[in-house]
């Protein structure tokens, strides 16, 4: 239903009173040419231009008036209190830097559109209706008035595509939307922790240790995921009993037992393969590249201990210096010269040549166990293991998800809240018994008005035309 | 010519006074109103610690007007979605400023140091941003500029001093530049060895970031991004050296022989520089023992630091330079070179290995295939089907990692806004003044308007005392003149009048006679007798008194009674019998009055017509006559 916004209902109203006196004024100013203003001035102060008929249409006026400004949409408004800890420092939940002109952003708008199924508008002809501005605004210029705003008031003035949305049920849907936008775009991700795995489904493209590979990594960014939030909140405690550091446990405990230890192994000493030849065939390649790599290490080792050998004593000048040790012992520590960072440096190679050593044992081993297992494609007890992981993994993932929703649910429920500023109709009355007074005294001055004889009906003018004639003569002698 | 009282100017138009007033300043209010603008700021702190020494976190000059830069400008303009028709960049940089804010403290500190002589070297790390918004732009515009601007700032300078983007090109180019399958790998593998280096030393440096547009960490990313490699890369590879996998065998033997080329004249560079590095270390150590510089004890260390920085004008350390001494510089350039030789033998050597695996024979002996062709592809019927299923898992491998670093990208972006918060701290969100006050400026347009009309008001006033007194007013009896009565008469002319409204005429009979006999002075002097007496009696009366020419003099009174005016008939008879002047001789005038009440005259022509009826003769005797 097309509704009048307040505004124009009260200058519609207003218009009629207007329009009383302005038939008022014009009859008053023909009539003025005849009558002195006492005389017209008496018309109005007469007790009969008080009639029950004004008292009734004024009535009716009121009642009208007072009824289309209760029933239309009108102003509202509504304070959004950001109230999570960032807030303060002018941040979002995820630490970038707040922004309050996103409150009214396209996301926000369509988002409330769609949630409160307002038709025939748009995002554009809503953000014509929306202000918003900061409850408490510092000042740049005064150190002491500087003030990071965490309140916010959003103004609603209808317009004219917008009069059928009435402003207190739009407000608190802006917010509540508003409030999901926020957690939908500064919040933490949920997702990256639901884990779903389905072994015959997601494993029958993959070989074992790609499976191994998998598992492992799906395991540790859920442990990753429990041990930044126990960094945030390591009291928090879920409804199930699980703290961020229990879940983290398990998965720790599942990724170096389970997986490391247990279908790795068995994986490594059955010499099970899906496709022995591709993996023997990679691993061979991985080895070459390793054995690159060592050779690689090895000449910097060696070329760094060459230049130790070769790093003259009478060159090596340093400076004993006072300082601590990491224990916060008092040690006698020395400026560093060339020597140093070469011995640290061939000292580096040598680690890492012997890592590279390592694997390259390592993938040797694994190559022999494939050739080794005549060519097994398939090991039961380690399809068996991986669909316990998979489970396990599933199983943790949900527990995972549990805590971090419930955590999440505390601290983002009420990131947000808004409150409606109560709509008073108070103005609205006072401005009704105005206009209302306005009213009456229009009706009673047409009234008065009309009361007040025409001239052509002044009986003092009546004269006959010989009157006329020699009234005009005796104004001639003078 | 009546008194000069301001009082009575400013009386009679201070109606027209206030309504102008009232109108002129709402006019004002409305236009001031119309052209407001709108300051919006805010305060910025940079937190890093070289930030009171005027730089950036890594180490380059702390510029606070790049947040005007152009670069900032376009992203506001694209982000939020701004005509370019009406706003330019140059438009918004000409209206954003920033500027320091000195804290009183450390003002006054920098003035003592100053006075002591001694040097303040901290540098501002508190800046207000500002933005001003034209007339009809509003202040929320202002202020979501603003906000946009410290946006895209903090993110800009988060990218460019502190984190830097992750290259991520390249990948879905190496299906256009038509590289061979072997060199495919080589660049996808390349680029996620570097990807994967950054991300670990992300990862480990910022534990508590994760991304909420993506959800992951830096870590987590490194982690999937190393699962996808250790999937693909190796089968890959070993799939394309074992069925020797080419576009073009001809092509790929060439380029890894250039490549042995390269590294061979490398090799033959670095064999020519590390002997003369030998040489010259052998030489720098003799000369050195020899002149007994190395024959250093305790005694020859100096007590501070050696830290001859290369300085600014002002003294600002501008260059930290490379103090390492000769000795090690030599040493360090023939580790390098050996380095580099032996680098260059090793990738001969892979360079070789790649080079045969394409080469050799797998049939034993002389290979059929030609310059072009590998054996394999020459003798296995399933060639083909492999190369095919081998370019759609290079194509599945692109596409993963090509999503992956879309999430890298996405992550990296928060960081850099993450960062970007982390190093600049807000101190107070933007807050919006207004450009124009507008309610001191309407005060002083009314406060004006007030003066104005005031001095207009008195200025018309006298001059129309002055037009009246020259158009108007008989300057012998003072009274209003014919013109003036007829005027009156012509305005008043269809009015109904008020009971109580009288008319009087007064008609000096004999005034030609008195001005023959007796001279015009005293026909004058007789006039102006009647005129004084018409004045006094009728007093503070509301009345018009006329002269109506040849000797009539009229007066309209308004809101009295019969009775007064009778008796003021009748005193104005005695006080002309009583007169002083021209007592030789006699005064005849007529008198008639007629009232609107008494005879139901409304009209005022009637009235007059009515007292010119009623007019009776008076003779008011001279008193020398009698004597």
């Amino acid at each position: 239903m097309y509704k009048l916004s307040p505004t124009l209902i009260k200058l519609l109203f207003a218009f009629i009173v207007c329009v009383i006196f302005a038939i008022v004024i014009v009859k008053l100013f023909g009539r003025s040419k005849y009558y002195s203003f006492e005389t017209l001035k008496s018309y109005f102060f007469k007790k009969s231009i008080i009639r029950p008929m004004s008292f009734l249409i004024c009535f009716i006026y009121f009642l009208l008036l007072m009824t289309s400004l209760i029933l239309a949409p009108s102003f509202a408004s509504i304070k959004v209190s950001l109230n999570y800890a960032e807030a303060s420092k002018g941040q979002n939940m995820n630490g970038t830097r707040y922004n309050m002109s996103e409150i009214l952003c396209d996301d926000v708008l369509e988002r409330t559109i769609k949630k409160g199924a307002f038709k025939d508008i748009t995002v554009d002809q809503l953000k014509e209706t929306l202000v918003v501005y900061p409850t408490v605004s510092g000042s740049a210029s005064d150190k002491t008035m500087y003030h990071v705003s965490t309140e916010f008031q959003i103004d609603y003035i209808p317009s004219k595509d917008t009069y059928h949305i009435d402003g207190e049920k739009f407000l608190p849907l802006l917010s509540d939307c508003y409030r999901e936008f926020l957690i939908d775009n500064y919040a933490d991700d949920l997702d990256t922790i639901s884990a779903n795995i389905k072994p015959e489904e997601d494993f029958k493209d993959l070989g074992y240790f790609d499976i191994c590979n998998y598992l492992s990594m799906k395991a540790e960014i859920l442990e990753n995921y429990m041990l930044k939030l126990e960094r945030e909140n390591g009291s928090f405690i879920a409804s199930n009993g699980q703290t961020f550091n229990s879940v983290a446990s398990k998965l720790y405990k599942l990724r170096s037992t389970r997986i490391t230890d247990d279908l790795y192994a068995m994986i490594v000493n059955t010499g099970v393969s899906k496709s022995n030849i591709t993996d023997i065939k990679s691993l061979q390649y991985e080895v070459k590249l390793l054995e690159f790599e060592k050779q690689k290490t090895e000449a910097g080792r060696d070329i760094s201990a060459k230049a130790v050998e070769m790093y003259k004593e009478a060159m090596a000048r340093i400076v004993l210096v006072p300082t601590v040790n990491d224990k916060g012992e008092f040690y006698m520590g020395q400026t560093k010269i060339g020597l140093d960072e070469l011995a640290e440096e061939s000292a580096d190679y040598s680690t890492d040549t012997a890592s590279l050593g390592r694997q390259i044992e390592d993938k040797n081993n694994i190559i022999a166990s494939i050739m080794a297992g005549n060519g097994a494609k398939t090991n039961e007890s380690i399809d068996t293991l991986i669909v316990q992981i998979s489970n396990a993994i599933n199983e943790y993932s949900q527990e995972a998800s549990q805590v971090a929703l419930e955590y999440s649910n505390k601290k983002m429920n009420q990131c947000v809240t808004g409150v409606m500023y109560s709509k008073s109709h108070k103005k609205d009355l006072a401005i009704s018994l105005i206009l209302t007074i306005g009213m009456f005294i229009a009706l009673s001055s047409l009234i008065a008005t009309n009361q007040i004889p025409k001239r052509e009906t002044e009986k003092y003018f009546v004269k006959t035309d010989e009157e006329d004639d020699k009234t005009s003569g005796e104004e001639a002698n003078i | 010519m009546k008194n000069f009282e301001i009082t009575r100017y400013i009386k009679k138009f201070l109606p027209f006074i206030i309504i102008f007033c009232i109108l002129a300043t709402l006019f004002v209010n409305v236009f001031f109103q119309n052209r407001q603008t709108y300051y919006a700021e805010a305060v910025i702190r940079f937190e890093d610690p070289l930030a009171v020494e005027g730089k950036t976190p890594s180490g380059e000059k702390l510029d606070i007007s790049e947040v005007k830069s152009s670069a900032v400008m376009t992203k506001v303009i694209e982000n939020l979605k701004l005509d370019v028709n009406e706003y330019s960049i140059d438009d918004l940089i000409s209206r954003t400023n920033a500027y320091e804010v000195l804290d009183p403290d450390e003002a006054a500190l920098k003035e003592s140091m100053i006075d002591e002589a001694m040097e303040y070297k901290k540098e501002p790390n508190v800046f207000i941003i500002s933005f001003s918004a034209r007339a009809g732009e509003g202040q929320g515009f202002a202020r979501s500029i603003l906000d946009e601007i410290l946006d895209v700032y903090f993110a800009e300078y988060s990218e460019k001093y502190i984190n830097s983007e992750i290259t991520t090109t390249s990948l879905a180019e190496i299906y256009n530049a038509d590289y061979d399958y072997i060199e495919m790998m080589e660049i996808a593998s390349s680029q996620v060895l570097d990807t994967l280096q950054i991300l670990q030393d992300r990862g480990a440096n910022n534990k508590d970031f994760r991304a909420a547009s993506t959800g992951k960490s830096f870590m987590d990313l490194y982690t999937e991004l190393h699962y996808i490699d250790s999937v693909y890369t190796s089968r890959l590879n070993a799939t394309i050296l074992e069925y020797q996998i080419t576009k073009n065998k001809e092509v790929l033997i060439s380029s890894f022989e250039e490549r042995i080329r390269q590294n061979t004249l490398n090799i033959g560079m670095s064999e020519a520089s590390l002997g003369d590095y030998l040489k010259l270390i052998d030489q720098y150590v003799r000369k050195m023992t020899a002149s007994g510089n190395t024959d250093i004890t305790y005694e020859y260390i100096l007590d501070e630091l050696y830290d001859d920085y290369r300085t600014d004008e002002s003294g600002n350390v501008i260059e930290r330079p490379d103090q390492t001494v000769t000795y090690d510089e030599l040493i360090y350039g023939w580790r390098n070179f050996s380095l580099d030789k032996q680098k260059a033998i090793i990738d001969i050597a892979y360079a070789n290995y790649i080079i045969d695996t394409f080469s050799k024979c797998y049939e034993g002996g002389s290979c059929s295939a030609g310059k072009i062709q590998s054996c394999v592809m020459v003798s296995n019927a399933d060639y083909e089907a492999i190369k095919t299923k081998l370019e759609g898992e290079i194509k599945t491998m692109v596409d993963s990692l090509v999503k992956i670093y879309d999430e890298i990208e996405k992550t990296n972006i928060e960081y850099n806004e993450y960062i970007g918060a982390e190093n600049i701290s807000t101190l107070s969100s933007s807050t919006v003044k207004q450009g124009l006050n507008v309610t001191l400026y309407t005060l002083i347009a009314a406060l004006f308007f007030l003066v104005i009309c005031c001095g207009g008001a008195i200025l018309l006033g006298r001059f129309e005392d002055i037009m009246r007194y020259a158009l108007y007013t008989d300057h012998m009896t003072g009274f209003d003149n014919r013109t003036s009565f007829d005027n009156y008469m012509k305005k008043n002319n269809g009015k109904m009048l008020e009971d109580g409204t009288f008319c009087m005429i007064l008609n000096l009979k004999n005034h030609i006679s008195i001005n023959k006999e007796f001279g015009r002075d005293m026909g004058d002097n007789v006039m102006k007798l009647v005129a004084n007496v018409i004045r006094n009696v009728f007093g503070k009366m509301k009345f018009k008194p006329v002269y109506n020419g040849n000797g009539q003099f009229i007066v309209i009174v308004e809101k009295s009674d019969l009775v007064s005016v009778e008796y003021i008939m009748s005193r104005l008879s005695t006080l002309i019998d009583e007169r002083e002047v021209f007592t030789e001789g006699d005064i005849i005038y007529d008198v008639g009055l007629s009232e609107s009440g008494k005879e139901k005259v409304r009209p005022i022509r009637t009235l007059l017509t009515m007292a010119n009826k009623n007019k009776i003769e008076v003779v008011s005797k001279g008193r020398n006559i009698e004597e």
